[in-house]
């Protein structure tokens, strides 16, 4: 096992097209860091460009501190898990699984071993006769997933691994990759456009846009503190409500206006923040997870100003808890980057974003405990947790911080 | 009130009518052709040939090609000729299709295109030249003078048939292969040769056929009787002959179609599956 590192890497395709643009990352031994981000942000140029599948435009890739820029993938000793798999329809599991051992001439008794052990982990001892296409996809993709680590490499290459699974199985598979990882304990890079995979399997997530690193940190940093709108937009889900607001100064202490109505900042958050005194009198962007927005009637109102009142448009019941979608009158935050997210999840989407923004309403989602009594067409009023906000800037769109 | 069902009927009847009238007129020459070849001289006139056949006739023409007229030898020269040109053709093409399908390289669309329109041209368009080019070799009247053009007319084939096939075939099978530790020339022989197998026996049948019936080029590089391919043999047997023994003639048609009929039912159940393999994904 070793460490991965980026230094300064970028990728511009023979038209012009530029996948990476200085991308700078250390990934540590035995570490399990993901690649997360929207289609065509360069997660899987970067991950191509360790395997050796994609030539290095700019900067240097070092595994285990060896520059392999010019490198042929045979020589890296990486071990690469595809989308679709890529399995040899023409082997048994077994001469899938053993094809790079046999290709390094190792010999036969240790390949048997080798195999075994492996078909052992991802029970597939059963399976071994037989080819690919008699295979259930969940089979298959675990022997992609054996052909990896039958290798024991020195890094782990995964590209979208799950995304060709259904839901359950999806999630079954995510639980057991990521204890085949802490088990062979692999320097893994594994990419995935999906949010909730990135958050609950790396140690450390990268979030890429259009090429360029965003943020890196452990996904719950990435929850609590992300560094600019995008990432506040890209993870979690429901995803963090963002709404246009402005500062004001009331007396010693802090405002933010957001539409008609006024929340009052609490001091410990303007401590935490002191920099946002300079935002007094211009808009910002201003951040509220789902679950920080509380049912007033259930919650109480505190009767310190942080109360925001809206119309009831939807609720989904899930159970657990209700989801409510709450409009209120105020400008939503309609940037470039908030639109790519919701764009890439779903164009429909973006167009409601648009049609709001002209509209000047935001529809909040709150996370609310199932006692609730909040019904489609009420008017409701909701609880902030104002301790809990995020601020942004409207210009750089960058996350107001500490100092 | 009009019955769906019987309407469903009538619609198949009239499609096995027709598919019945093209089956009957594709073989209906060589049914010809094989009753003619029993006939004796005189018979082969009547019309229509009655079905009547003589044990002794039949043995007495085909022993006549196969022994008097050196038929033996003519199979075996087509053979080799079709045999080994088909052979490097393939060996050559399918390396290059393979680049064509994989590599990115200057040109690589023009030169595709290119090398596919070599085989919209005759090959009587170029025989003269072929011919002086072979003959300055001083290859005329040779089997490697005969390969040589016949590996060229093949290989646009084989080439544009393979690229097809490999197209089919996930890149990443070739990426999973190289991160497994092959060169590119090992991802072809070990990984992809087995798995394009299929689109290999289409290019070949398309070849062999092409060869084996290859006539006029022949004619220009062949001189003398025991470098002849069968349909040279087959033609200088009836232009010799005079008048022509229709019989002995049938025979030899006969004789030129069974080598390359069984070849094509050895191989035809892979083209069928290697065509649907193109198409379908």
């Amino acid at each position: 096992m070793a460490t991965v590192s980026f230094e300064r890497v970028g990728k511009v395709y023979r038209d012009g097209t530029r996948a990476l643009v200085d991308f700078d990352l250390e990934v540590g031994d035995g570490e399990f860091m993901v690649f997360v981000g929207p289609s065509g942000c360069g997660k899987t140029t970067a991950l191509r460009m360790v395997a050796g599948l994609e030539d290095i435009s700019e900067g240097e890739i070092k595994l285990g501190g060896v520059v392999v820029n010019g490198l042929h993938p045979r020589k890296r000793d990486v071990a690469m898990v595809f989308q679709n798999y890529a399995l040899y329809p023409h082997m048994t599991v077994y001469k899938n699984i053993a094809f790079a051992l046999r290709v390094r001439k190792t010999p036969d008794a240790e390949i048997r071993e080798r195999v075994e052990t492996t078909a052992k982990i991802l029970g597939l001892s059963s399976e071994l006769g037989r080819k690919p296409a008699q295979l259930s996809g969940g089979q298959r993709q675990r022997v992609a997933m054996g052909r990896a680590i039958v290798r024991n490499p020195q890094a782990f290459l995964m590209d979208e691994p799950l995304s060709n699974l259904d839901a359950k199985l999806r999630v079954q598979m995510r639980a057991e990759i990521a204890r085949i990882q802490r088990e062979v304990g692999a320097t893994t890079i594994y990419v995935t456009h999906d949010q909730v995979e990135a958050m609950t399997m790396g140690d450390r997530v990268a979030v890429l846009r259009k090429g360029a690193l965003q943020q890196c940190d452990e996904p719950q940093r990435l929850y609590e503190q992300p560094v600019n709108l995008f990432v506040a937009s890209f993870i979690g889900s429901p995803a963090m409500n963002l709404v246009q607001a402005r500062v004001e100064s009331a007396g010693e202490r802090l405002a933010c206006t957001i539409g008609s109505q006024q929340l009052q900042l609490p001091d410990a958050l303007v401590a935490r923040l002191p920099s946002l005194r300079g935002f007094v009198g211009r808009a910002v962007a201003v951040g509220v997870r789902p679950e920080h927005l509380l049912d007033a009637t259930i919650a109480g109102d505190r009767g310190d100003g942080s109360v925001l009142r809206g119309r009831v448009v939807t609720t989904e019941l899930l159970g657990s808890e209700v989801l409510a979608h709450i409009e209120v009158e105020a400008e939503p935050v309609v940037t470039e980057e908030v639109l790519e997210v919701a764009g890439d999840t779903d164009r429909a989407l973006a167009e409601d974003l648009r049609s709001e923004a002209r509209e000047r309403r935001t529809t909040f989602v709150c996370r609310f405990p199932i006692e609730t009594a909040v019904r489609p067409g009420d008017d409701a009023r909701v609880a902030v947790a104002t301790d809990k906000l995020h601020f942004f800037d409207l210009q750089t769109e960058t996350a107001v911080r500490g100092g | 009130m009009k019955n769906p069902l019987s309407g469903r009927i009538i619609g198949r009847v009239i499609s096995y009518v027709v598919l019945a009238l093209i089956g009957l007129a594709g073989i209906a020459p060589f049914v010809y052709l094989l009753i003619l070849s029993f006939k004796t001289r005189l018979d082969v006139l009547t019309v229509p040939p009655d079905l009547h056949f003589d044990w002794s006739t039949i043995e007495e023409n085909y022993r006549t090609v196969i022994h008097d007229q050196h038929y033996v030898t003519f199979v075996v020269n087509s053979i080799v000729v079709t045999g080994l040109s088909t052979l490097i053709a393939l060996a050559l093409g399918v390396p290059a299709a393979y680049a064509f399908s994989r590599l990115r390289f200057r040109g690589a669309d023009t030169w595709a295109s290119t090398i596919l329109s070599f085989r919209f041209m005759p090959p009587i368009a170029v025989a003269i030249p072929i011919y002086l080019m072979i003959r300055s070799l001083g290859l005329v009247d040779s089997r490697v003078g005969l390969i040589l053009p016949y590996v060229a007319f093949s290989l646009p084939l084989v080439i544009w048939i393979m690229i097809g096939f490999f197209d089919e075939i996930p890149r990443e099978i070739d990426e999973s292969a190289m991160v497994d530790g092959l060169t590119r020339p090992m991802v072809l022989l070990r990984v992809l040769l087995p798995l394009a197998r299929p689109g290999m026996l289409v290019a070949a049948t398309f070849g062999v056929i092409f060869v084996w019936n290859e006539f006029l080029v022949g004619l220009y590089i062949v001189n003398s009787s025991d470098k002849e391919t069968i349909p040279i043999a087959a033609s200088s047997l009836l232009t010799v002959e005079s008048p022509i023994d229709w019989n002995i003639a049938a025979t030899v048609g006969v004789l030129t179609v069974i080598p390359i009929l069984i070849f094509s039912m050895v191989v035809q159940r892979y083209i069928v599956r290697g065509i649907t393999a193109g198409a379908v994904r």
